[in-house]
């Protein structure tokens, strides 16, 4: 610990703190900007290198107006944002800049306890499996530099820094695992959005047919659900999320976007209880959005999620964690009348444009009377015209349903759904577009299914009186394998699936290793993110709910208390047998060791070290009144362990030494030891 | 005011809790453990890892929150290790003169054998002596503090402690050595006129020894003791020939007399000596000591040097090594130590 700034003692720790350092921003490098990753990886490099390679290092002169241009740099970059997301940009650029100042013991405190807490913020927008892991390494390199940081010049110490915390980290982990399992989870407090765009691919909230679809070519997961009772069929797994319900002519958009979002919560997870048969649980990964995802007819279990005014589910707060939340079947509490205003509004269309459309509509509407039998007729049309699945349409111009219609016949869902919600509400039919998900696969072991982006699907629902809103998806009548098999089986002659993400695994599917390994790590990470992620105050309530007695927050911040006190008793106990274990079987040898011990406390200048006769002669010279008994003792003792004593007096003369042993303390007691202390002191 | 005399109740505590001794094996009861400053800022980090966890209910953070929590935890039990077990030994303290430094010689073995690393050794006040101890090794470790007084020197505490591996906690001990050593006058050439050796003032001098001295060894006349040198004084209060015999045999240049000095101050007079005992060790000529109470006979060496500034430094003091008065400790402690190592 010797300062010498000169010499750089604390290099070897520097090595290991830039290996953490740099697994911390490599976790966050999807989030930050391109130039804050360039700063943060060279600032690092940077101070490694001036203390390390003995580099100059950087003045006052430079490092202020430096720090002052990142700074304004950052402030322009993140101007108007606060969210976690920009401050824990910001704090990206502080440990970089901290690398650049390393003069003292000090600062490499201060970096240290700031990587740690990068270290920690970036599991707030990475909390998969792996980069858990790899952010655990980290906290492990910064533990072991900090050691040689401390070691000082001793050589040779890597290898033994790394048993040593390694050892520690072991040691330790009962000890996380009954805090993480028990201690107490407290309700969110107020807390600012975590990011402020939407960073991540996903439904749009706007539906444009004819422009490019990228969705398709994406395998990311959007949420995986789990079912109580039994799976529904395939075709029947049509995720509800938004419903859009303006159309200008080209594009679907809806009425009520642009909600503001206040300051809020963090949503809560969801009770982890067993499902009732007719409940499902969908564990969504963050999509930056409010809305949620659900089967038709079914209602909000956990209260975490709700149900707006058109059966939606809703969040209070953008979604910007992974969040579980439960679902029961039960028909939705949502009125199944639609006013004349909710009539005019659900059968709008612009004024002009798509005539052809327009015509035919105008035309079938003449010939058929009931509205059923019209909406029979239109997805007929769908059936019997050479329509095609295609994920390359062609691209569409001014009047997209009538050139779909009437002339490409090439398109997906978005296409097919758009043509029909316009042919409907031609026809005076209420009409309105919904987006969402449809179908599945299923994981590990049929334990669950996985819904990923490239299963974004888009459908209509209609009004009828007699019925109310129901589904109708112009894409079964055309791709029926896109219903019943999914978009892989769909898309099998065309061979466009995934076609531009040649490193999803998802392409994959065939090779039956790619396969295995894919479906395993998805199952890993979904226990991960179930039972580690999800692990909060619901979840623990509801799994020590099974032990008895009522266990509330107050009990277990009661039962963790006790149990770490536990540890730290088990810890002492430990440290004592250990003790005890150099103590000695035979008692002789354990009375003489009470003996020595009880010299070296009376403090009469003698210990261990000393011959009997000279710790007797001194007991004798401290005490003159007891030096007969300790004469006693010393040729009893003597006896014992240098002659040949016959067995018989054994056990006679052990319980004599101890009396009289117990009799020399007891006249120590008496006396006052002080002043005997004082006599004796230091007389060697 | 207050926390003086918190300090005060602590320095009793202390000193009640380790009694002066040479050997010393740590444990339970004489090891202290604190966290260090950084310690505590690393607990203010975990509550805000935690309030991170709790407001965003992110369970991993929690995870990492235990994580660091029970690494600092352990850090407490794997400190206290690295001096738990450990045997001190005070092997000497040397003998030096005073304001240069005294040699304070410990050894450290781990009985079993374990390595100790990055132990400091330290005085407690004024500057510290710094001293990294690679492991349990057996050679000596030499530290060394500056008595400012000549006389016997008892050492202030020695503050062993340790704060690896992470410098998040501090453990520490203190070793308070029972054994004492010698810090000798320091040398000072005595000016020539002083050292005109059987000047006329000595019996002057002798007269005004105050009548309290009782170094001074008294003896019947024998014939052919010098006359000056029977105190007659007493001869007139008692009508005995007694003779002054802490002087020896004047006129034989080779002892060095406390009597050479005639009216210099007894301290001075000690570093007069002093110097003349180097100056004859220098230049290898035989002498003898005769100070009040120690006669030491003509002889040269080394050994006879050390032992002649030994019997100056002790000068006035009990010759045997009476108990440590931890009392007094505080005012021999006091004159600030100046220490540093050479280990």
């Amino acid at each position: 610990m010797t300062e010498n700034p000169t010499q750089p003692v604390s290099g070897r720790a520097l090595d290991f703190w830039l290996v953490g350092y740099a697994l911390a921003l490599l976790a966050q490098i999807e989030r930050l900007p391109l130039w804050l990753t360039l700063v943060g990886f060279a600032g690092g490099a940077v101070g490694w290198l001036i203390r390390r390679r003995g580099w100059r290092p950087l003045s006052r002169r430079w490092l202020m107006p430096m720090t002052l241009g990142l700074v304004v740099l950052f402030w322009l970059a993140y101007r108007g944002q606060f969210t976690v997301d920009t401050a824990a940009s910001f704090l990206v650029l502080t440990v970089a800049l901290k690398w650049l100042e390393l003069r003292q013991r000090r600062d490499l405190f201060v970096l240290f306890f700031i990587i740690c807490y990068l270290v920690v913020v970036t599991l707030l927008f990475q909390k998969g499996l792996i980069w858990a892991v790899v952010l655990l390494g980290s906290i492990f390199l910064l533990f072991t530099g900090l050691q040689l940081a401390m070691a000082g010049q001793l050589r040779g110490l890597s290898m033994q820094a790394v048993r040593r915390s390694g050892g520690l980290f072991l040691k330790m982990a009962p000890v996380v695992v009954v805090l993480f399992v028990f201690f107490p989870r407290m309700g969110p407090l107020w807390s600012v959005p975590l990011v402020s765009e939407q960073g991540v691919t996903g439904l749009s909230e706007e539906m444009t047919p004819g422009d490019v679809s990228n969705l398709a070519q994406n395998s990311d997961r959007a949420f995986r659900v789990e079912f109580g009772g039994d799976w529904p069929r395939p075709g029947e797994r049509y995720w509800r999320a938004i419903v859009l319900d303006v159309f200008d002519g080209r594009t679907w958009s809806r009425r009520d976007r642009g909600e503001r979002e206040r300051a809020s919560r963090v949503i809560e997870a969801a009770p982890a209880d067993a499902l009732a048969d007719d409940e499902y649980e969908i564990l969504m990964e963050p999509h930056y959005q409010r809305w949620g995802f659900a089967l038709v007819d079914s209602v909000p279990r956990s209260p975490n999620a709700r149900q707006d005014a058109r059966g939606m589910v809703r969040f209070e707060r953008s979604v910007d964690q992974s969040v579980r939340y439960r679902m029961g079947f039960e028909s939705e509490r949502v009125s199944r009348e639609l006013g004349e205003s909710g009539k005019r509004f659900y059968t709008h269309l612009p004024a002009s444009g798509n005539e052809m459309t327009r015509a035919w509509v105008a035309e079938q509407r003449m010939a058929i009377e009931d509205d059923r039998q019209l909406v029979t007729r239109f997805m007929r049309l769908f059936n019997q015209e050479p329509f095609h699945y295609t994920l390359r349409p062609p691209r569409l111009g001014e009047d997209p349903v009538d050139e779909l219609l009437f002339d490409t016949r090439r398109g997906f869902c978005e296409h097919y759904a758009s043509a029909l919600a316009f042919m409907l509400r031609a026809a005076g039919i209420p009409a309105r577009i919904m987006t969402g998900y449809l179908g599945g696969e299923s994981g590990l072991n049929d334990q669950y299914l996985i819904v990923r982006q490239y299963d974004a699907h888009a459908w209509v629902e209609a009004w009828l009186p007699e019925f109310g809103w129901f589904r109708l998806d112009p894409t079964a009548q055309i791709a029926p394998d896109r219903i019943e098999l999914g978009l892989r089986e769909a898309m099998r002659d065309e061979g466009s699936f995934l076609e531009d993400n040649w490193a999803s695994p998802d392409r994959y599917q065939d090779l039956a290793l790619v396969n295995w390994l894919r479906l395993r790590a998805d199952a890993a990470n979904y226990y991960w993110q179930r039972w580690v992620v999800g692990y909060e105050g619901q979840t623990q309530l509801a799994l020590l709910s099974r032990l008895p007695g009522n266990i509330g927050l107050r009990e277990l911040g009661f039962i963790t208390a006790g149990l770490v006190a536990a540890f730290i008793a088990l810890a002492v106990i430990i440290g004592l047998l250990r003790q005890h274990q150099q103590r000695f079987r035979d008692p002789w040898h354990r009375l003489y060791d009470r003996w020595c011990r009880w010299l070296v406390r009376q403090d009469l200048g003698v210990g261990r070290g000393d011959s009997l006769s000279h710790q007797v002669a001194a007991v004798a010279r401290a005490m003159p009144e007891q030096a007969s008994e300790a004469r006693a003792f010393k040729t009893i003792m003597t006896r014992h362990f240098y002659a040949d004593g016959g067995d018989g007096v054994e056990a006679e003369d052990l319980k004599r030494v101890r009396r009289l042993f117990g009799q020399i303390r007891r006249s120590r007691l008496r006396s006052k030891p002080k002043s005997g202390e004082r006599q004796q002191h230091g007389r060697r | 005011m207050i926390s003086e005399t918190i300090g005060k109740l602590a320095q009793r505590w202390i000193r009640q809790r380790i009694p002066r001794r040479d050997e010393i094996e740590l444990g339970r009861r004489n090891i202290f453990v604190l966290p260090t400053r950084e310690g505590m800022l690393f607990c203010g980090l975990l509550v805000i890892c935690l309030l991170t966890g709790i407001n965003y209910q992110n369970s991993v953070i929690y995870l990492f929150t235990f994580i660091l929590g029970a690494v600092f935890y352990g850090t407490i039990l794997q400190t206290f290790q690295n001096l738990d077990g450990l045997r001190v030994s005070v092997i000497s303290l040397g003998q030096g003169v005073a304001g240069e430094p005294l040699p304070v010689a410990l050894r450290l073995t781990a009985p079993d054998g374990s390595m100790r690393p990055a132990l400091n050794l330290s005085f407690d006040e004024g500057v510290v002596a710094r001293t990294v101890v690679e492991g349990h090794r057996n050679d000596a470790i030499v530290l060394s503090m500056v008595p400012v007084r000549r006389g016997r020197v008892v050492c202030p505490r020695i503050r062993l402690e340790t704060d690896f591996p992470f410098g998040l906690i501090r453990v520490w001990t203190w070793i308070r050595p029972a054994s004492t050593g010698v810090a000798t006058p320091r040398p000072v050439q005595p000016p020539a006129h002083v050292m005109s050796g059987e000047s006329e003032e000595e019996g002057e001098a002798l007269v005004r020894r105050s009548p309290g001295d009782t170094d001074t060894l008294l003896r019947p006349y024998r014939a052919g003791d010098s006359l000056k040198r029977v105190n007659w004084k007493l001869f007139a209060r008692t009508g005995q020939m007694v003779v002054s015999d802490w002087d020896a045999p004047s006129g034989d240049p080779r002892w060095l007399n406390w009597d050479d000095f005639p009216g210099v101050d007894p301290e001075l007079r000690l570093s007069y000596l002093a110097w003349r005992v180097e100056d004859c060790a220098a230049k290898q000529a035989p002498w003898g000591l005769a100070i009040p109470g120690v006669r030491l006979e003509p002889d040269l060496g080394d050994a006879h040097r050390r032992e002649s500034l030994r019997a100056l430094g002790l000068y006035g003091e009990s010759e045997s090594v009476g108990p440590v008065d931890d009392k007094g400790e505080g005012a021999a402690a006091k004159p600030g130590h100046r220490a540093g190592a050479h280990a």
